[in-house]
């Protein structure tokens, strides 16, 4: 589904992603940790299209040159981030967004845009898989969230573009424990064979709920070691250090 | 009655130099260098206001007095040289609850043409008035798309100035909504000399929408104590247009209130400007006076995506000049302009969701002038602007 060979990415001549390589089949759950400004997000922003970056090698999504493609087109294509850091759009309401995105990612998909009527009921089923409240619906898009409040707005997002490939960048961070199982929940209802997750996170609770196929660590721009769930144990119990010493 | 029609007249009017600070941004000799004077007669269908009771007030104006004597230069000039216009007087202690509604569609086709208007609004009496200046064009015909195109290429023929001469008694109070929109009236020069009595309310709320040039000058003079002015607007140019928003406020007595709120747009390969000047003179003291102008520069998709579409668009360009000029020391006076493009990263929030650019910056845009849209007191203006902005392409 995904596949990248060598991606090299600098932000005004500073390198930040350093030969990354890196493959998602249908169906996958992959995490990448890694120490802080390590590259994570900067891989995340890159693979979502967001300007601002030098970038160099291949990414193929579905067969598709991903690089090419504008930020929406590749969300017509399937893809989807649930931003670190989400953002907060002052007049413009969560519905109004919702329903533009929406209609606009089907007619690409060659589906038909949604009656007012079906879209709302889409919209309130989605809001209930992440417990989101619907008066969060009818409010400024992110305005005034709180930190979790917004975690769970990305995950709202998500549920109701249904992507292929959906990278959560610390969706966790920020989430009290309830709202961390809703989430996991959320997500885990959302899994099929045909799309897959890609995690950034610090910590080991998420994953412990989504159960990943391959966990990743990031470091220094570059995918570093690549092994199972108890690779994300490892880390949890030892920290970063070891592994730099044995890369070095 | 056009059968009338006489050679136009080739005088050379004084438009205000643009030497001048009050007009560095809008060179009215340069709009109006192609056009003469339109000696046409004035069709009694220039203007249409709706029957009211109370108001046995429309009369045509054309030898009448001011109210005052010219104020300016620009004010005298329209006098001088005005076509017809019209008066309103609202008696000491009467209330008008409907509105009254104007919809000005000046018949004349070409040439310049100018207009005095005169309201006065004795003690204690309470009016609203709401002007549209949309070229009686008809309802629902969407030629924004046309008038853009159009806006490059054919030169300005013809040119409209109002001059609104404004009387508020003690206590009086009037509510002016406006709206400016102009894809036809290529050129318009509005000019309210407002002089205001003792705890006198005015309020104006001023909409222009525009590829055209749109010069809306609005002078206050607060002469008794408690007196207050509430000025709202929104400028919206596109397609080449050039907005120019002008405010002067003078507080010449005690404890007098104006307050201020604008926001401009200016699309691509177009500008709007705002002056806003406030005055306080040294005896009125206890002045609370508050002027805030928030600005937005659109830019073209290809310079916002970096590949090069249409090479010839610039970004919106705006000007933004706060005066004050505070002469007194008991005062309360704040003022903030800012002026900024929109936040990149919100484009790219809403383009990760599958917004086209075109899709978020209209989105982000609209969010931007509903602020005030929101504020419009009078539900057919506010709806018909909410149309027109949905129908604007930004591009
Ligand atoms: N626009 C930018 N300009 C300059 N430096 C940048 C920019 N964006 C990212 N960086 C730098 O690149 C490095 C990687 O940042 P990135 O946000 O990808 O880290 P991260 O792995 O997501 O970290 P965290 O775990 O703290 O979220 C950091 O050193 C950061 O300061
Ligand atoms: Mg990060």
């Amino acid at each position: 589904m995904l596949e990248i060979i060598d991606l090299h990415a600098s932000v005004d001549d500073k390198p930040i992603l350093k030969g990354l390589n890196l493959q998602i089949r249908p169906g996958e759950v992959h995490a990448i940790m890694g120490p802080n400004g390590s590259g994570k997000s900067t891989l995340s922003h890159v693979l979502a299209g967001r300007p601002g970056y030098d970038v160099r090698g291949s990414v193929r999504f579905n067969g598709q040159d991903l690089l090419d493609l504008a930020p929406e087109e590749r969300a017509w294509a399937g893809l989807f981030l649930a931003f670190q850091y989400p953002v907060e759009i002052p007049g413009v309401s969560n519905t109004n967004f919702m329903r533009s995105a929406l209609n606009q990612v089907r007619s690409h998909r060659g589906l038909p845009a949604l009656e007012a009527g079906d879209f709302l009921k889409i919209m309130r089923e989605k809001a209930g898989l992440v417990q989101l409240d619907p008066s969060f619906l009818s409010r400024p898009v992110n305005l005034g969230f709180s930190g979790g409040e917004k975690k769970r707005n990305e995950i709202f997002q998500m549920a109701m573009l249904d992507p292929q490939l959906a990278i959560l960048d610390e969706t966790d961070s920020g989430l009290d424990i309830d709202a961390l199982r809703i989430v996991a929940e959320g997500v885990r209802k959302l899994r099929r064979e045909d799309n897959s997750f890609l995690v950034i996170t610090h910590y080991q609770r998420l994953l412990d709920h989504l159960r990943p196929d391959i966990v990743h660590v990031l470091m220094d721009g570059k995918i570093v070691r690549t092994g199972n769930d108890t690779l994300a144990l490892e880390l949890e119990e030892k920290g970063y250090d070891w592994l730099k010493a044995e890369l070095a | 009655m056009s059968s009338s029609h006489t050679a136009p007249s080739t005088t050379k009017i004084a438009w205000p130099s643009s030497r001048l600070e009050a007009w560095k941004y809008t060179d009215l000799d340069q709009w109006a260098s192609k056009i003469s004077r339109n000696d046409g007669p004035l069709t009694p269908s220039g203007w249409q206001g709706q029957p009211h009771d109370l108001l046995d007030l429309f009369t045509e104006l054309h030898n009448a007095e001011p109210l005052f004597p010219a104020l300016d230069e620009l004010s005298a000039l329209i006098h001088a040289a005005r076509h017809g216009g019209w008066h309103a007087h609202i008696p000491a202690g009467t209330t008008c609850d409907t509105p009254l509604r104007l919809l000005y569609a000046p018949s004349v086709t070409e040439g310049w043409s100018g207009f005095t208007h005169q309201i006065q609004v004795d003690e204690g009496a309470k009016l609203t008035l709401i002007e549209e200046f949309d070229e009686g064009r008809p309802e629902g015909n969407n030629t924004e798309k046309s008038a853009l195109q159009e806006s490059d290429t054919t030169p300005v023929e013809k040119m409209n100035l109002h001059n609104l001469q404004v009387h508020l008694g003690r206590g009086a109070k009037l509510k002016l909504i406006r709206l400016f929109h102009g894809p036809a009236a290529k050129a318009l020069v509005h000019q309210i000399d407002a002089l205001q009595e003792e705890g006198s309310k005015l309020e104006v709320q001023t909409i222009s929408l525009g590829s055209g040039m749109i010069r809306n000058n609005i002078h206050i003079q607060q002469k008794g104590d408690r007196c207050s002015s509430t000025l709202l607007g929104l400028s919206v140019a596109f397609g080449g247009g050039h907005l120019d928003q002008y405010s002067r406020i003078q507080h010449h007595a005690l404890e007098g209130n104006s307050h201020q709120h604008y926001k401009a747009i200016a699309a691509p390969n177009s500008t709007t400007i705002f002056n806003g000047v406030l005055r306080v003179e040294p005896h009125a003291q206890q002045t609370n006076a508050y002027q805030r102008s928030s600005n937005l520069m659109l830019d073209p998709v290809s310079l916002a995506q970096g590949h090069p579409l249409k090479p010839t668009l610039r970004s919106g360009k705006v000007n933004a000049k706060p005066e004050l000029q505070i002469f007194a020391d008991n005062v309360k006076c704040s003022h903030g302009a800012t002026m900024g493009k929109l936040n990149t990263e919100s484009i790219f929030y809403l383009q990760s969701r599958g917004l086209s650019f075109e899709e978020a910056q209209r989105m982000l845009t609209l969010a931007f002038a509903m602020e005030i849209v929101d504020q419009l007191e009078d539900e057919v203006i506010r709806n018909k602007v909410m149309a027109h902005l949905d129908q604007l392409k930004w591009q």
